[in-house]
């Protein structure tokens, strides 16, 4: 079966919390990192989140998607920026072929800080929401109808092609189809693979038209209800209100230590 | 034509009719799929965008902005955040191939080449200024960015070795896709055409079955 979310359904404080306030956490933790000017900031956010982890029982998955992305990214940047960057003054070590700059380093940390800070908090809001509840209440807080079943159709509609993309590689691999060998007969295999799922797929997209249209999808002045409910909790509210003086805190900081 | 009449945003939003709207899906599998299939032959490129090239020749170029920016969203939520950012690349590339499709580049071979050259070159400047101020330079370990830091080590500039592997990497890749997509689009059925919004583009003398 093709994967279509990052969902883990699980029992946990942080399961149970209001999409709105993850997505608040993400934009309160992340500028809040960006613009702190200490690179140790961001990492301190880091381990807060990989605490977040924790309580929504997710801590070795966590751990495996930081880790993956941190360690490449890291030695890259550390790397070109490090050797290469134009800000160097400070020369902290001499590999013979360049010289490691210490403002290199610095800006490298800072912005792999920041990005851990937004992709895991992002990666901690996939793993813990059900995408159906997230449509909801995003359209709940005023999103389009229409928008909120885009990204739903999206994750329905992509499983059923990849299957149906399966049936057609064995279909055409039976016909004697070459997928192997130089790099252009894999390219000249590319057209007969591709062109059927493209092609019923049109079909699939004009029956599913009529049938939203038969259902009264483009009707007016009605207001739908939804199948996944959304509601806001006061402890979800409280959530929010805490990110928020968080981040009114990281400015008020930030400022302070730039004029004082 | 009529949409002309209605103004830019009235335009946009006789573009998302039902029947647009149920493409938009189709079009982010087709995106998605054609990557997948891309590295399931091992070709060495992403093949991503033949989805928004289509979308955006039957349906319109906000669709097609929409398409882009959907495949996106879909990538990071289900594999990997880092593609949100690149976001804006797949949105400018469908608003640039729809308005160049809507001014009627698609009937000749000539105006696909020049769609696709004017698409690379925006794919480049907007990718180019998200790798190197959102991620540094690089984005991992993958062979775009290990062959980016091969020419950093050998220039000693970030901004332009950036641009080269983007360069390389889009021209090729984006050259394939539009390739394939005004292939598909030849053999799409004119009945199925004609309910779009966007009137026939091509030449019906060059469709051959």
């Amino acid at each position: 079966m093709a994967k279509t979310s990052n969902y883990v359904p699980q029992d946990s404080p942080l399961d149970r919390m209001d999409p709105r306030a993850k997505i608040y956490a993400i934009f309160c933790l992340g500028i809040a990192a960006i613009i702190f000017p200490y690179y140790q900031f961001s990492y301190l956010i880091v381990i807060g989140l990989f605490i977040a982890a924790g309580i929504a029982k997710l801590l070795k998955k966590f751990t495996k998607f930081m880790l993956a992305f941190a360690i490449p990214i890291l030695i890259m940047l550390i790397f070109i920026q490090g050797f290469y960057s134009p800000k160097n003054v400070t020369i902290i070590a001499d590999c013979g072929f360049a010289k490691l700059g210490l403002e290199g380093v610095e800006y490298a940390l800072k912005i792999v800080g920041s990005l851990l800070v937004f992709l895991g908090s992002f990666y901690l809001m996939t793993t813990t929401t059900y995408t159906g509840r997230l449509v909801a209440a995003l359209v709940d807080s005023g999103m389009n109808m229409k928008v909120g079943y885009l990204v739903l159709a999206c994750l329905n509609v992509v499983p059923q092609m990849q299957r149906r993309m399966l049936i057609i590689q064995e279909a055409q691999a039976a016909r004697g189809v070459d997928t192997q060998g130089t790099f252009f007969s894999r390219l000249k295999a590319y057209i007969p693979l591709l062109g059927p799922v493209v092609m019923s797929s049109f079909t699939d997209a004009q029956e599913r038209g009529m049938t939203l249209e038969t259902r009264g999808f483009g009707v007016k002045n009605v207001k739908p209800t939804t199948f996944v409910e959304a509601k806001k909790r006061t402890s979800d509210r409280v959530v929010q209100i805490l990110l928020v003086v968080f981040l009114v805190a990281t400015i008020a900081a930030t400022v302070f230590l730039k004029f004082a | 034509m009529k949409t002309e009449k209605v103004g830019f945003i009235g335009g946009i939003k006789e573009q998302f009719s039902t029947k647009s709207l149920v493409l938009i899906p189709i079009a982010v599998g087709i995106n998605l799929i054609g990557g997948t299939l891309a590295s399931a032959l091992k070709l060495p490129l992403f093949l991503d965008m033949i989805g928004t090239i289509i979308s955006a020749a039957l349906a319109g170029p906000w669709v097609a902005a929409l398409v882009g920016l959907l495949t996106n969203v879909f990538l990071a939520l289900v594999s990997n955040p880092v593609y949100l950012p690149y976001s804006l690349v797949s949105i400018g590339c469908g608003l640039v191939t729809g308005y160049m499709i809507r001014g009627g580049m698609f009937k000749k071979v000539w105006g696909v080449v020049l769609t696709w050259l004017a698409c690379t070159l925006l794919s480049v400047a907007i990718s180019s200024t998200i790798t190197v101020l959102v991620f540094g330079g690089a984005t991992g370990a993958t062979g775009t960015s290990v062959f980016t830091a091969t020419l950093i080590a050998a220039t000693k500039n970030i901004v332009k070795s950036v641009v080269a592997t983007s360069m390389i990497e889009n021209l090729v890749d984006r050259g394939i896709a539009f390739l394939i997509a005004y292939i598909l689009l030849k053999r799409i059925p004119k009945r199925f055409m004609s309910q779009y919004s966007v009137e026939a583009n091509f030449d019906d003398a060059e469709i051959d079955d």
